[in-house]
């Protein structure tokens, strides 16, 4: 184990070698770039090319660092070092992936002795301390605002410097590289020889011109940008081989991951520092003469100080990072609304309606009291907020407020607030219109939270993979791969203290004005706001707070379906006032014990001890988040006796790879299929699990082509839920029917697959392609999308919809079992958006289709059938458009 | 380093000198052999290696070189393209050690050209192996796809395994990724790790102290090595599947969701799979131990093998100066047998017996393509037979093959038994649009069973239920049409011209280069059989049911397989034989005339008018060839024991010989393995000759000797208004047959015709051209003012008739044929011959008698471009169109016939010269 000089009196060997051997200097900076791929410093990545990068980088420094004779204890440390790296850098926290960096450098340090065993400490403690940087930064929101505000003066230095305006937050400003390299430099400082002032600035002019010319090259992104030539992709309507070209895949890279820069400069300097000022000499106890010297030690009698001196070094780290993941990252959530009442203001951009049939009416939220209602909240509307009307409100629910306040109004809300009551503001891209003019920095005056007048442009669709959400019981644990905040397009949002930011929208900027969000389309800038965007926020007023959200997308009626997990969540945070890592006293614990913890390993630097007490930060930081998801686990119950049906609540399953696509407007989405619901009384919402509580509480439940087989828990659900009433829908093709056999086959239902692969016996079924059927006349056709063969497994069944003729198969099959009724569509995208168009209009077949098919299966509905016709002239358009044989009929 | 960096390049050249992903680029292919082996070249030395190895060593070395060196001159001369390189660069590196010259740069090129040649041997071996089996099936095998959905799991994404594909969510779509051998073990990876452990094989061989490191030591060195190295590709290979998903994923992300996804072209890039190669090469340099020394020791260890310049003479004064001695010729003899034993077991395609040449046609179950209604000039669209006019038809096939066969269908209403199909030598089933019933499929397969050849045409994407429909006959015999669309890696993904392999299949071997259509491919699995048309540079998509016609827009989609494939099949059943093919636009009827069409056809119902022999000799022939094998090994076991006679009795010199006796076995393998090859071609040529017509009908040549306008390409004209793509189709209507030819071969039809030539003709070929048409021959040159490098008169000088080419005419056009009278915009005055043509008084279209044949001369070709025959002929033609047609076959008809034409009637001199304004197809 190698120890400083100055810590023996002992007899000592002395190792002559002062320069780091370049296979250790390899690894030190494969670490360090695996820590800022982690910590996210590398610009704009895939989540998976972002890890795989990382195991990459982690790969190298362990091969690079791997001792030429190793014993069988160390290979067991290193390759439990890789295998937690492997299995816990997958969490979505940055500050878990940068911490088991740590712990693998910890224990390539163990493994390793004399100047390379330093050298790697000293990564690993530099490593450390940009985790716990991220860990502050994702935890305690002051601190984020610090970090940020720093990386505004950075970011705005060099803008003035290079003549360029720059506005940049922490990430693009490169603040984890200046804390890694500043930590390390530190420590390189200490152990190499005197004098150090001159070295000392050095460094530091070194690291400050790597981030001015990263900055500088950030500053002038745009001009690059443009400098290099837009490929024209050759596409036509017969052809979508584009042909990927050189500048195409350099301009994708600006000013997205310029960060890269910053890594190969600072890298270049680490490298530098380590390789060409020679080290202190490394002294390595004889093994003899400290058993010899730690016998004596023990039978001397040994101050309490002493003893209490060393059990703070050897426990304090670990304690401390355990208090870290206690204050920082637990809040536990409460999982409905049982009891609680909101009131939504009723004067704003506002539509509290819903699709309905024969109405081409889409409407906004109409769906928001339902899930409410869902999870036992009442929800009610009020034009005036009067006092009692707030009194026994529990959350005060503004969406984009367009009209003047009346100052009696404002004085309610905010007495409601500081009586202890929420105010929800929810913001979209203002509007400025004669009668309609956005307000709410007109209701958020008295806080420090303001709607800035831009748009919050995100680089990659719907933010996905791009959002940093800060500790809060409503975003605790969401994985953002799916856009669980359902945020799109919204304003920014300024804050400054006491309001702390909730989610951030890392990839992104700030477009002035409203026109991105009309037209969709936006430059980037250098003079605008580059990444590190405010989305939500919150500040504690009087005792009661303010929330507020910067986009109404997540409450509106589709998107809703998505994103109810998070409204959810944030609605019964809101309402329970449940104590959050935001409280300003676990802020400052957290901060302080993540000070203490760095400060304590710092003083003592032990291998080990840099491989415990990151693990046991890791541990508890997984441990507390997951705690704090599982808590405010939602299960919404449509079984309400307000409501007009038996149940209102339909799922459409998430959870198993579904073959629609999570763009709600795409050509495979599922927009109109949700709105088709809605009409019909449900309340669609995506099943993020089939879980038997889940599906109790639901009377529809509708698969769509999954990839991922179900369970055993999930068919055995799944018949509970069908025996006593629900409904199962199953939409799936030949082509992806393999995985849904099994749940079919326990409905004595098939779709055959297709295709057959050789050496399998299974009769191929027969594409039937695009076919159009009459739904009542032969004027009202609905369309399969490409259908396949239903077939029943004993003959038993009802055909709903089949081809004319004899045949034993069907296009729709349909079974009862116990109360309930099982449905199989032989076709993946029946229910896709391009089987819907044209537009979803009042009189769009499929969605009298779908009527007739959901009266029909729905336990305790009456049968609706579709009007007839006007007009019967043409005799079998069917027999045109479908082809002999093809045309399905439905059968009541 | 070096020698790693030097296989990474061997192994990355293979993608760029072959279409295996991408078409190939000869010189970056040129560059990274060079490259390559110039990184061997000054790749540390193994330690024991014998250094001594220009202009130096004994006789016998000498005259193992010369042996080797003429052993691998016929391989260098018969392999193609990239594969030469292999033997190339052994010869040179034996050339350049017969030098009397022993600079250390030239020992350096030596031993990294031969090195360079023998890991590309290798490396070439591989990758058609690794062809053959991927061809088979790309996805890959349980639990593999389970594994890699689990380590995409692992980067975050939900993920799981769905069949042969690994499901990934994107807030886009889900994507299906196919899971293929590509993907997890590419051409370039697979090609390293070959060329590695032929390099380390090589360099044991080489290794020079057999007292010091006995043979056992030398092999276990070897197979640690190759431990070493396994170990290092098998840690590599996920996360380089990792990395390359996680790039595709990124790209997903950072797509814009308007336009068409476009992330999966990583995957095959050449360059990509290059760049991959730098990790597992630092691996390799890292991990796998190599016996090696530094340059500056390889001088410390070359003295002990300085050995004096040759002197062939005084050390072997009783032997041939060329023949080594007889110890080491057995053993690379038995090595050329053996070889050889295997080219033909792999290459061999028995023949068999010839039926009677009864052919029918199944009409039955089959509503596309039919042959009943004639290609004639009267029926273009309307009334459509079924979906699409005369152009998807296949009536010429039929009319084609009539001229070789007994033709006879199998209509709509015959039964599919055994009585009906008693009378039949091959089955063609052509596009089913409907299942055979089990007692039908029974029929056929006794059918095949007893003796008879079935053909079975598919098309891309089971269109129209095709490949369900053919799939239920021939999933018992193993094989499958896949539901997919084969496009090439070109610029244009619908290109894919295939040539055919130097040792063909006796089906091809008349065929010249082809271009697909729409091809399906064929999924063999492990079946047996063979693969009659077998091309990479291909990628495939799965069929879009939501069209119509299921053709998906071309799109490099995650579901793609890319790679090689199989687009014919041929298997053998009972005494029968079954050829499945996968692209039955081609032989439609717009499509027949085009190069390698009809010879594709005859070649295939002839391989199939065949018995398969009774006994299949090729297993035998691989038995034979292993026992060859290892008579070579015990021979050469005791050759090298036998080492003393040769003088080498050093161990450096022994060391030395090992290397001579590998060199030669790999230059006797290669000898065996181009004589046997040429062996195989010559008995297929022999023993399937081209069948005779028996009622031959008119052929017409298209001349592309001469011409260069542009013609169809598949079912659509290439060009406009300087394309004939539609008049080269519509002559076939002339109930003749119409193939493309360029050369001498120009003479082989009964007529020939050149549109537009442009292309200066030879005196000998127009004493060819004279003396054809002296025999009877007919010539038909159309020209038009158009054509401003017009050669036509050189191809009528002999004739007496010409093109005034500076004469440009226009004008109502009057013929001696009952046809409706048409406005030319511009036309050739004729001089010579007698008018059949005129506008006004200047004679436009004239015909000559000479000898036994007739010429005809038309100056007005630009009527019958590609614009002004309508475009396309998949639409009905109007009025106007179709009086150009009627112009056309009224000349050519009775021309054909080898009937006088009709003379103009006199012209009104009033009409010269009139200005008559043709704007185009709809006015005329």
């Amino acid at each position: 184990m190698p120890v400083a000089a100055s810590d023996l009196q002992t007899p000592r060997t002395v190792e002559v070698t002062d320069r780091a051997p370049p296979a250790i200097v390899l690894s030190v900076l494969a670490g360090f770039a695996a820590a800022w791929l982690a910590s996210g410093s590398t610009g704009l990545l895939g989540r998976p090319l972002q890890l795989v990068l990382m195991w990459t980088a982690l790969a190298v420094a362990i091969l690079a660092a791997w001792p030429r004779k190793t014993s069988f204890g160390h290979r067991l440390l290193l390759s439990s070092a890789a295998l937690f790296a492997l299995l816990l850098t997958p969490s979505a926290i940055p500050a878990v992936q940068v911490l088991a960096v740590a712990v693998l450098l910890a224990a390539l340090a163990q493994v390793h002795r004399l100047l390379p065993a330093r050298l790697l400490l000293i990564a690993s403690l530099s490593v450390t301390a940009l985790g716990c940087y991220t860990l502050a930064r994702s935890t305690v929101p002051a601190f984020w605002q610090v970090s940020d505000l720093i990386g505004s003066l950075l970011g705005a230095i060099v803008g003035r410097l290079v003549g360029q305006p720059l506005s940049v937050g922490a990430t693009f400003a490169g603040l984890d590289y200046l804390v890694l390299t500043g930590a390390f430099c530190a420590a390189w400082l200490l152990c190499t020889p005197a004098p150090r002032r001159p070295r000392a600035t050095w460094a530091a002019i070194a690291i400050v011109a790597a981030q001015f010319v990263y900055l500088a090259f950030l500053a002038y992104s745009r001009k690059l940008f443009t400098a290099i030539p837009e490929p024209i992709l050759p596409l036509s309507d017969s052809n979508h081989v584009g042909l990927w070209t050189w500048s195409g895949g350099i301009r994708s890279l600006i000013p997205w991951n310029l960060p890269l820069l910053a890594l190969l400069l600072h890298s270049a300097i680490i490298a530098g520092m380590i390789r060409l000022v020679p080290w202190l000499p490394v002294v390595e106890v004889d093994p003899r003469e400290l058993e010899r010297k730690e016998e004596e030690e023990r039978k001397k009698d040994v101050p309490g100080s002493v003893i209490v001196a060393d059990m703070l070094f050897r426990f304090g780290p670990v304690l401390l990072a355990i208090a870290v993941a206690l204050s920082g990252s637990l809040a536990l959530n409460r999982p409905d609304l049982q009891g609680k009442k909101i009131v939504a203001y009723d004067r704003g951009y506002l539509d509290w309606l819903k699709p309905e049939y024969d109405s081409s009416h889409q409407g906004f939220y109409g769906l928001l009291p339902m899930y409410v209602a869902s999870l036992g909240g009442e929800f009610t509307h009020s034009r005036d907020l009067t006092a009692d009307e707030l009194a026994k409100a529990d959350v005060l629910l503004a969406i984009h407020p367009d009209q003047p306040w009346p100052q009696d109004v404002l004085q309610r809300v905010w007495e409601f607030v500081r009586r202890g009551g929420s105010l929800l503001v929810v913001a979209e891209p203002p509007v400025s219109e004669p009668d309609s003019k956005s307000s709410f920095n007109e209701l958020l005056a008295p806080s420090s939270i303001r709607v800035q007048l831009d748009t919050a442009v995100a680089q990659t669709g719907g933010w996905s993979q791009s959002y940093t959400p800060l500790s809060h019981a409503s975003t605790l644990g969401m994985n953002d791969l799916r856009n669980p905040f359902g945020i799109q397009v919204g304003p920014s949002l300024r804050v400054s203290w006491p309001a702390q930011p909730v989610i951030i929208g890392q990839w992104g900027w700030s477009d002035p004005g409203t026109d991105a969000a009309v037209t969709g389309r936006s430059p980037y800038s250098t003079s605008e706001r580059l990444g590190d965007l405010v989305l939500a926020a919150e500040q504690p007023f009087g005792a009661g707070r303010v929330f507020v959200l910067s986009d109404t997308l997540p409450l509106r009626n589709e998107v809703l379906a998505a994103s109810h997990p998070f409204v959810g969540r944030l609605l019964a945070s809101l309402a329970y006032k449940n104590t959050s890592p935001q409280a300003l006293w676990r802020q400052l614990l957290t901060l302080l014990s993540l000070v203490a913890t760095l400060g304590l390993l710092a003083a003592r630097p032990e291998a080990w001890q840099f491989i415990v007490t990151p693990a046991a930060l890791i541990v508890s930081l997984l441990a507390c988040t997951a705690a704090s998801h599982g808590s405010g686990h939602l299960l919404p119950d449509g079984r309400s006796e307000k409501s007009e049906k038996l149940n209102f609540l339909a799922y459409i399953d998430a959870s198993h790879l579904p073959a629609y696509s999570s763009d709600l407007t795409a050509a495979h989405g599922i927009k109109h299929l949700q709105q088709t619901l809605m009409r019909h009384g449900f309340l669609p919402l995506l099943a993020t699990d089939l879980s038997k509580e889940r599906l109790e509480r639901a009377a529809l439940l509708i698969s769509i082509g999954p990839a991922r087989e179900l369970t055993s828990a999930e068919h055995q659900a799944i018949k509970t839920f069908v025996s006593s009433g629900g409904t199962f829908l199953v939409m799936v093709g030949a082509n992806e029917s393999r995985p849904s056999a099994a749940v079919l086959a326990e409905f004595g239902l098939r779709v055959p697959p297709s295709p057959v692969p050789t050496g399998e016996d299974t009769h191929e079924p027969e594409p039937h392609g695009a076919l159009s059927a009459p739904l009542d006349s032969p004027q009202r056709q609905y369309h399969f999308y490409a259908a396949w063969p239903v077939e029943s497994l004993d003959g038993s069944g009802g055909k709903m919809v089949s081809p004319s003729d004899n045949r034993t198969w069907a296009y729709v099959y349909r079974r009862s079992e116990g109360a309930g009724t099982v449905v199989v569509i032989g076709d993946t995208h029946f229910a896709s958006n391009e089987n819907f168009a044209p537009e979803n209009r009042r009189d769009n077949n499929q969605v009298l289709f779908w009527r007739w098919l959901l009266s029909n299966v729905m336990r305790g509905e009456e049968p609706w059938s579709p009007a007839p016709a006007a007009d019967h002239s043409i005799d079998d358009p069917a027999e045109k458009s479908a082809g002999p044989g093809k045309q399905g009929v439905p059968e009541k | 380093m070096q020698l790693w960096i030097g296989i990474a390049l061997l192994a990355g050249s293979w993608l760029l000198g072959l279409d295996y992903f991408f078409y190939a680029h000869s010189f970056a292919w040129f560059a990274t052999v060079v490259a390559g082996a110039a990184a061997l070249s000054f790749a540390p030395r193994n330690v024991n290696e014998p250094s001594a190895v220009i202009g130096e060593g004994a006789a016998t070395d000498r005259r193992i070189t010369f042996a080797s060196l003429a052993l691998l001159l016929p391989a260098i001369w018969f392999a193609a393209w990239p594969y030469r390189a292999a033997p190339l660069l052994i010869a040179i590196g034996l050339a350049t050690q017969l030098l009397p010259y022993s600079a250390p740069i030239l020992k350096r090129i030596v031993r990294g050209t031969i090195t360079a040649g023998v890991i590309l041997l290798a490396q070439s071996l591989a990758l058609e192996l690794y062809a053959g089996l991927t061809m088979r099936s790309h996805d890959l095998p349980w639990p593999l796809t389970d594994m890699l959905a689990w380590l995409v799991g692992l980067l975050g994404v939900d993920a799981t395994a769905d069949g042969a594909t690994v499901a990934m969510h994107s807030l886009r779509q889900t994507h299906r990724l196919a899971a293929t051998w590509e993907m997890l073990l590419d051409p370039a990876t697979l090609l390293f790790f070959i060329g590695g452990v032929a390099c380390l094989a090589f360099r044991t061989f080489q290794t020079v102290a057999p007292v010091l490191q006995p043979s056992t030591a030398r092999w276990r060195t070897l197979s640690a090595a190759i431990r070493g190295l396994t170990i290092v590709i098998a840690a590599w290979l996920p996360l380089r599947a990792m990395l390359l998903i996680g790039v595709y994923l990124h790209r997903v992300l950072r797509s814009d969701p308007d336009r068409p996804l476009h992330a999966m072209n990583h995957f095959f890039s050449p360059w990509t799979l290059l760049l991959l190669l730098i990790p597992p090469v630092l691996l390799a340099w890292r991990f796998v131990r190599l016996q090696t020394t530094t340059v500056d020791e390889e001088e410390t260890v070359a003295p002990n093998n300085e050995l004096s310049p040759p002197n062939c003479e005084a050390s072997c004064p009783s032997s041939s100066w060329i023949f080594p001695p007889s110890p080491f010729l057995l053993p690379p003899c038995l090595i050329a047998l053996a070889v050889a034993l295997f080219t033909v077991a792999v290459y061999w395609n028995p023949v068999g017996g010839r039926n009677q040449g009864r052919v029918k046609i199944v009409e039955r179950h089959s509503q596309w393509s039919p042959t009943t209604k004639p290609y004639d000039t009267n029926w273009y669209v309307e009334p459509r037979l079924f979906d699409e006019g005369s152009g998807y038809n296949y009536a010429r096939v039929y009319r084609y093959l009539g001229q070789y066969y007994e033709m006879s269908r199998l209509l709509d209403d015959d039964k599919i038994d055994d009585a009906t199909l008693a009378d039949c030598d091959v089955l063609v089933i052509k596009m089913p649009t409907e299942r055979y019933s089990p007692d039908e499929i029974k029929a056929v397969s006794q059918f095949v069973e007893q003796g008879g050849g079935l053909l079975l045409i598919g098309d891309h994407t089971n269109f129209k239920g095709s490949s369900t429909a053919m799939n239920d006959i021939v999933r018992p015999m193993g094989f499958i049409f896949r539901d997919d669309l084969l496009f090439g890696f070109g610029p244009s993904p619908y290109d894919q011209l295939y040539k055919k392999p130097a040792v063909p299949h006796p089906a091809i071997q008349r065929l010249p280069p082809l271009d697909f259509a729409v091809s399906c491919s064929i999924a063999p699995g492990f079946s047996r059989g063979r693969a009659v048309i077998a091309d990479t540079g291909l990628w495939s998509m799965p069929a879009d049911y939501h069209f119509e016609n299921y053709h998906p827009i071309p799109q490099y989609c995650p579901e793609m397989r890319y790679g090689a494939f199989v687009q014919a099949w041929a298997t053998w059943q009972g005494r029968g034989r079954v050829l499945a093919f996968t692209d039955s636009t081609i032989f439609s009827n717009f499509c027949l005339g085009q190069p390698g069409k009809a010879e594709l056809m005859l070649g295939m119902v002839e391989w199939l008018n065949h018995r398969s022999p009774w006994l299949d000799p090729r297993p035998w022939l691989t038995l034979l060839g292993v026992l060859v094998l290892a008579g070579a090994i015990g021979t050469s076991r005791a050759a090298a024991a036998a080492g003393a006679p040769t003088g080498l009795s050093s161990s450096a010199n022994g060391g030395r010989a090992r290397q001579d006796r590998v060199l030669l076995s790999i230059a006797a393998g290669c000898f065996g393995w181009t004589v046997a090859s040429l062996a195989v071609a010559g008995l297929h040529r022999w023993s399937l000759p081209e069948p005779a017509r028996k009622n031959p009908q008119p052929l017409v040549v298209i001349d592309r000797a001469f011409s260069q306008v542009p013609l169809s390409k598949g079912a659509f004209p290439q060009g406009k208004e300087n394309g004939y793509g539609l008049l080269e189709q519509w002559i076939a209507r002339l109930d003749c047959a119409t193939v493309r030819k360029a050369g001498n071969e120009v003479f082989f039809g009964d007529v020939l015709v050149s549109i537009c030539p442009s292309r200066s003709v030879p005196q000998e070929f127009r004493d060819r051209l004279a003396a054809y048409v002296a025999q009877g021959g007919k010539l038909v040159v159309i020209d038009s003012p158009a054509n401003v490098n017009s050669t036509a008169n050189s191809l009528l000088w002999p004739f007496g008739i010409s093109f005034q080419g500076n004469q440009k005419r226009q004008g109502r056009l009057t013929t001696g044929l009952k046809t409706p009278s048409l406005d030319i915009e511009s036309a050739c005055e004729t001089r010579g011959g007698e008018a059949v043509a005129r506008l006004g008084p200047h004679p436009v279209a004239a015909f000559v008698r000479h000898g036994k044949g007739t010429v005809l001369a038309i100056g007005f070709a630009s009527l019958w471009n590609d614009i002004r025959m309508g475009e396309t002929g998949m639409t009905e033609p109007d009025p106007a169109t179709r009086s150009r047609y009627s112009l056309l076959f009224g000349l050519l008809r009775p021309f054909f016939a080898g009937q006088a034409l009709p003379p103009p009637p006199k012209a009104d001199r009033a009409a010269d010269d009139a200005l008559l304004k043709e704007i185009g197809p709809a006015e005329l």
